[in-house]
């Protein structure tokens, strides 16, 4: 798998944890630069927004600093920084669907994404049409992912991107085992629809790929 | 596309991500083996998942979380108040030693004093304080009284006159004498600075006003010198225009002479 959502050595992780549950400052801080990247984007295909991903995800990191020393099992980090990060995203959507009356449904946001995927791709030594026919695939599943519901939405990044097994989705959402696979798989199924809906733009893709 | 009823989409799912044991792996590869619908939506699954796959991570960099600062923020604030505490106290200190104060208590007053601390009970020299605290002392007797027997408020104000009588009398006269002392003085200053002033002024002003009549009649001279000298010139330009005016006049009259005494000469002749 691509997304090993271990952003390094387990053992090295593990110590990290213990020394900054300890109030090790610089243990805390380490941890940060080992977790930002996969919680932003965590976060980040959650809203499928820069602003509101940066926002959930500093907020993710104070709830971890404030919270850390009260965390017993030092094992269940991942889960539980996973499960502050769940609930900061679900409160900042619920927060930005109260403030704006425009939804995220709309394209208004990635207008400028597409011109920044053809200037990514002409920097790029590999075949340029290949290159921006994979980012235009990734701009076209940003926009399904959005079509799903919150609910199936995360359970899908945590399995597609973050990595994680069954067992710990289960113990972010709090959610028996079964509940989250049956989850996924409504998702999933709701996304090969919604794909079809698109099918010919995929399908034009999918064979230049 | 939906799995049939009796076939749980978990176990599914657990064969797809190959979390599935291996009796489970082999009870979901006989049911796919039974049914091709099945075998199909597993193959459309995968096709989802390898199209999620082309939604690659974003990179971000990471930003100085508020954290730290906050933290470090909290124990400056703190640090700030108690510093803040610290100079002001400091600053009180310092003032009350700089301006030389004390500070007393005796059972009756609070004394505050810049500067010497004044002797505490001259006869004469009684400060407010302590007129304060006879008053003090007059009010309490007399709310005494208005428990016990209820003295009217007329005999109280008098009894306080005459507690603060002795207090007012003898700061009285003694300013009064000074009053008239001090009046006398200055008004004895006063008039001699003014006499000075009035000596010096007229002085002044008579020295100004001599300096200016000689200005004056300078000016007035100096005057009278140039209108005379134009009056001159002008006299002068006068006479010899005059004098040339005189000469043109008799060359020519003595030209008409000359012709007029030729001419009847000639018209004789003729």
């Amino acid at each position: 798998m691509k997304y090993s959502g271990q952003p390094d050595g387990m053992m090295q992780t593990d110590s990290l944890i213990i020394q900054a549950c300890n109030g090790d400052e610089q243990a805390r801080s380490r941890l940060v630069q080992l977790w930002y990247k996969r919680i932003y984007n965590y976060c980040y295909k959650f809203f499928m927004d820069h602003d509101l991903a940066m926002e959930a995800t500093q907020k993710t990191f104070i709830s971890m600093y404030r919270n850390l020393s009260s965390l017993q099992d030092t094992g269940r980090f991942k889960s539980w920084l996973y499960t502050i990060c769940v609930n900061q995203c679900r409160e900042e959507m619920r927060k930005h669907k109260k403030d704006r009356a425009v939804s995220l449904d709309t394209d208004y946001l990635y207008v400028h994404d597409e011109s920044a995927a053809w200037e990514k791709a002409l920097h790029r030594h590999e075949n340029p049409e290949r290159e921006y026919a994979r980012q235009e695939l990734a701009e076209l599943m940003q926009q399904c992912l959005k079509e799903l519901s919150d609910e199936q939405r995360e359970v899908i990044i945590m399995k597609e991107y973050e990595g994680m097994k069954f067992r710990e989705i289960a113990d972010v959402l709090n959610i028996p085992e079964n509940t989250a696979k049956s989850r996924l798989y409504y998702g999933l199924s709701a996304l090969k629809k919604i794909l079809e809906k698109r099918n010919i733009t995929i399908e034009l893709l999918n064979d230049e790929n | 596309m939906k799995t049939e009823k009796n076939f749980p989409e978990s176990l599914l799912m657990a064969y797809l991500y190959g979390e599935a044991s291996e009796l489970e792996r082999q009870q979901v590869e006989q049911y796919l083996a039974e049914n091709p619908k099945a075998r199909a939506e597993l193959l459309a699954l995968k096709e989802v998942r390898k199209k999620l796959a082309a939604l690659p991570d974003k990179e971000v960099i990471i930003p100085a979380l508020p954290v730290t600062a906050h933290h470090r923020e909290s124990d400056m604030r703190l640090l700030k108040t108690l510093l803040a505490v610290a100079a002001s106290a400091a600053i009180i200190l310092i003032s009350l030693w700089l301006t030389n104060t004390h500070i007393s208590w005796s059972d009756k007053e609070i004394r505050i004093s810049f500067g010497s601390q004044p002797n505490s009970h001259t006869g004469t020299a009684l400060t407010h304080e302590e007129v304060q605290a006879m008053i003090d002392q007059a009010l309490r007797s007399k709310r005494l009284n208005e428990t016990s027997a209820a003295l009217t408020e007329q005999q109280v104000r008098e009894w306080i006159r005459a507690s603060v009588a002795p207090v007012t009398q003898p700061a009285n006269s003694i300013s009064d004498e000074q009053l008239k002392q001090y009046t006398s003085a200055l008004y004895a200053e006063n008039a001699r600075l003014m006499r000075e002033f009035i000596n010096l002024s007229a002085r002044e002003q008579q020295q100004a006003f001599e300096e200016m009549l000689i200005d004056f009649s300078a000016y007035l001279n100096q005057q009278r010198q140039n209108d005379l000298q134009n009056l001159y010139s002008r006299l002068n330009a006068l006479e010899q225009n005059t004098e040339l005016y005189k000469q043109e006049t008799d060359q020519l009259l003595t030209g008409i002479m000359a012709s007029v005494s030729s001419t009847p000469a000639r018209e004789i002749k003729n």
